[in-house]
């Protein structure tokens, strides 16, 4: 019921629940744009996702703590694969009700210069080429060094808890022109609709 | 690490950006190709606009050289460059050509996308110097001269050796010695990275291009009709199988799939059906091969034979100039305009495997030439004349075909001009002429193609430098017109080469052909190679900046 009216608030119909593994931390909620997927690959005090975005959009997971994921910041890496094409200039992770402990690694494999930043509950991936294929957060592959992975600081957080993580992409300035362009044709269109309409009535 | 193919679930991930932009695809296609604003010239003169921007230097993610020429935001990275080692300890082979990603995969958590890329090579004076891989087809030395006949042994005859002599009173030529050099090579590309290459099939001459299977396989096409099984090798001119796992891969020749100077071949999923193109200039017919296998096909099954087709213009939907059928199948494919459609019909070819004939006094000035046994057969039976049949590759139920040659020389020659792209609509056989060439800055002779999964057509230029400068990567619009994508900035000092690690000659490369451009199945990266001196690119950008 809770996460039924989750979704209502964000508005998006999507509603998918991973088969989590009986320990370790659980995503408890998705939300992200149709056509966005993703694969859980969470264990025992680690947060470890494949986030495969069609569509250019925020997504956010839920996740719960288990009792496995006590005793220490949680470690988190991520695969972002960038189906939709256009470039992103930043990308922004955002924590509620837990920080970054540490801001590990980025790996672009079209982009050497990727690299990321931040404190608190916010760290902010940036690209100096807008990155069109994707990226590691961390290190899923389990590569080793240089790759690092990042650490969450769940320390205020108890078994049976939750926190979010909430994911951003800022398009490249072309495309954000592009799309504000086409924000301002349909608010037009929906003017002269409107206007047409009241005409009518 | 365990290595699993892609389970559907995880194919659905990967090929979904590709199912969306499929979709609008194939709702466009039906109106596709219907603006070109150059069809009512007959041919396209100059390029259209790309929506990607115009091209400037890019540096290479991997030797931070200047390699190619790209829009705004996009990179790329080179590897398997002529003579780089392998991970089967041999060098990488030189003759870069076709290429397609055969194989997509999952390992751990880990994306491998495997390629099949063909050798286009002749003999070479060692046999350690040729592709030398688990399966090898012909490993003999060859060492002598072979002679064709015109039919029935009356008439000219040709001889080839280290020269061509079509002369009646010239002596032999030097004999050919070498082994047949040319094969294929796999490589591994794994979370956006190149990972490794191996040999994966040898003793085969010629490999020009191919084209992949749907059942994750690549057919290596010869274009040659050498029969060296006299003077100490076998018979070439066939298609062999490659499979992603090279120890699968099949180095007994696909005899039934016809002997001819193949280019490319390209699979209708929904049939099985192998259509396939002949390089030979005006002396060339459009095939397909309809397998004796039952559906589904799988690594081997065109082995069981099959019958071999030639495409015959059955009916003239549109055509600039008045033609008579006869006349249509003869010349008409050789010198078309934009817009010209043809209803195709299929007649059963005999002997797959006929010997070539010297044939004279052939369109276009080919006073003396030698055909195929298939295509005399096909065009004794009336069936329609190519120009150079090259790159073919299936998408959304039609197949574009690339004629590197047809159009006019200066001379007015049929066959002999800047190329065209037709599209046959598999459910009408409707072949129909979407881009011609009219001049060399909008298409310099275009060879092999690819469509990408957002439904955009690249074309690989293999026309040298042409006015242009340099050779390129084209893309067509919606409307069918070019656009520049892409273009070669290869001019290596020996210190750059050098400081890269490699091995190849210094000197300017810009008028190397481009071949095997494919994309793997999400669209993000498109592969290409650069023939000469042999190099491979990962490009990666803002594809939905435009229609590729």
């Amino acid at each position: 019921m809770k996460l039924r009216k989750l979704f209502c608030i964000a508005g998006v119909a999507l509603a998918a629940f991973a088969s989590s593994p009986a320990s370790a931390v659980v995503v408890t909620g998705f939300s992200s744009a149709a056509g966005n997927t993703y694969m859980d690959f969470s264990d025992d005090g680690l947060v470890s996702f494949d986030l495969d975005l069609n569509r250019p959009s925020g997504t956010t997971f839920n996740f719960r703590i288990e009792s496995e994921d006590m005793g220490g910041p949680l470690l988190f890496n991520a695969v972002v694969n960038n189906l939709f094409g256009s470039g992103i200039s930043r990308f922004v992770l955002t924590l509620s009700n837990a920080t970054f402990d540490f801001i590990g690694s980025v790996n672009a494999p079209f982009d050497a210069g990727a690299g990321a930043s931040g404190s608190g509950s916010s760290a902010t991936i940036s690209f100096p080429t807008p990155d069109a294929f994707g990226f590691e957060i961390g290190d899923p592959l389990a590569v080793g060094l240089p790759e690092q992975n990042w650490r969450i600081n769940i320390s205020n957080l108890e078994e049976g808890d939750s926190f979010s993580l909430r994911l951003q992409q800022v398009p490249e300035p072309g495309s954000l022109a592009l799309l504000l362009g086409a924000l301002a044709a349909a608010g037009f269109a929906h003017r002269r609709t409107a206007n047409r309409h009241r005409h009518v009535v | 690490m365990p290595l699993h193919r892609f389970s559907p679930a995880r194919r659905t991930l990967l090929k979904h950006s590709g199912a969306i932009a499929a979709t609008s695809f194939i709702g466009t296609m039906g109106a596709l190709y219907s603006r070109n604003a150059f069809a009512a010239t007959g041919k396209q003169l100059t390029p259209a606009a790309s929506p990607y921007g115009a091209v400037a230097p890019v540096n290479d993610l991997t030797t931070g050289l200047p390699l190619l020429q790209l829009p705004a935001g996009f990179s790329y990275k080179s590897y398997g460059w002529t003579g780089d080692m392998m991970a089967d300890d041999r060098s990488t082979p030189s003759n870069h050509d076709g290429m397609a990603v055969v194989e997509t995969r999952r390992v751990g958590r880990s994306i491998e996308h495997v390629l099949v890329r063909n050798h286009e090579r002749g003999l070479t004076s060692t046999l350690d110097a040729a592709v030398q891989a688990d399966q090898n087809y012909d490993q003999g030395l060859i060492n002598g001269i072979i002679t064709v006949f015109s039919p029935g042994g009356v008439g000219p005859r040709v001889r080839f050796g280290a020269t061509t002599v079509a002369s009646q009173t010239a002596p032999d030529p030097a004999p050919l010695v070498g082994y047949a050099g040319g094969g294929t090579s796999n490589m591994v590309f794994r979370d956006g990275n190149w990972h490794s290459s191996t040999s994966s099939i040898g003793g085969t001459l010629g490999n020009c291009a191919g084209g992949p299977t749907p059942w994750g396989s690549w057919l290596t096409c010869e274009e040659t009709i050498a029969d060296l099984s006299g003077i100490g090798g076998e018979k070439h001119g066939y298609v062999f199988e490659t499979d992603s796992n090279r120890a699968d891969s099949i180095a007994t020749p696909i005899v039934e799939m016809g002997r001819f100077s193949h280019e490319a071949v390209a699979v209708d999923p929904l049939t099985g059906y192998v259509y396939e193109t002949e390089d030979n200039r005006n002396l060339s017919a459009l095939y397909r091969f309809v397998p004796n296998a039952p559906l589904p096909l799988s690594n081997g099954s065109l082995q069981t034979g099959g019958t071999l087709q030639a495409a015959r213009i059955k009916t003239i939907i549109n055509k600039a100039s008045a033609a008579t059928q006869d006349q249509a199948n003869d010349v008409g494919l050789l010198n078309p305009d934009i817009g010209d459609e043809y209803e195709l019909e299929w007649v059963d070819i005999n002997d797959p495997d006929a010997s070539p004939v010297v044939v004279q006094a052939q369109p276009g000035g080919v006073s003396i030439g030698v055909m195929s046994g298939p295509t005399y057969e096909a065009l004794s039976k009336g069936c329609a004349r190519m120009a150079r049949g090259e790159g073919i590759w299936h998408a959304a139920g039609k197949m574009f075909i690339v004629d590197t040659a047809s159009g006019l020389d200066g001379s007015s020659r049929p066959g002999r001009g800047e190329g065209a792209v037709w599209v046959l609509t598999l459910a009408t056989m409707h072949l129909k002429a979407i881009f011609v060439s009219g001049h060399s800055s909008a298409g310099n002779n275009p060879d092999n193609v690819t469509v990408s999964p957002r439904g955009g057509v690249i074309l690989c230029e293999d026309g040298g430098t042409g006015s242009a400068g340099a050779a390129r990567l084209l893309g067509l619009n919606p409307a069918g017109e070019s656009y520049v994508f892409c273009r070669n900035n290869m001019n290596l000092t020996a210190a750059q080469i050098s400081g890269a690690g490699k091995t190849v000659a210094a000197g300017s490369y810009f008028g190397s052909e481009f071949a095997g451009a494919c994309f793997e199945p999400s669209g993000r990266v498109l592969f290409v190679n650069i023939q000469t001196p042999g190099l491979s690119f990962a490009i990666n950008g803002p594809w939905a900046k435009g229609n590729l």
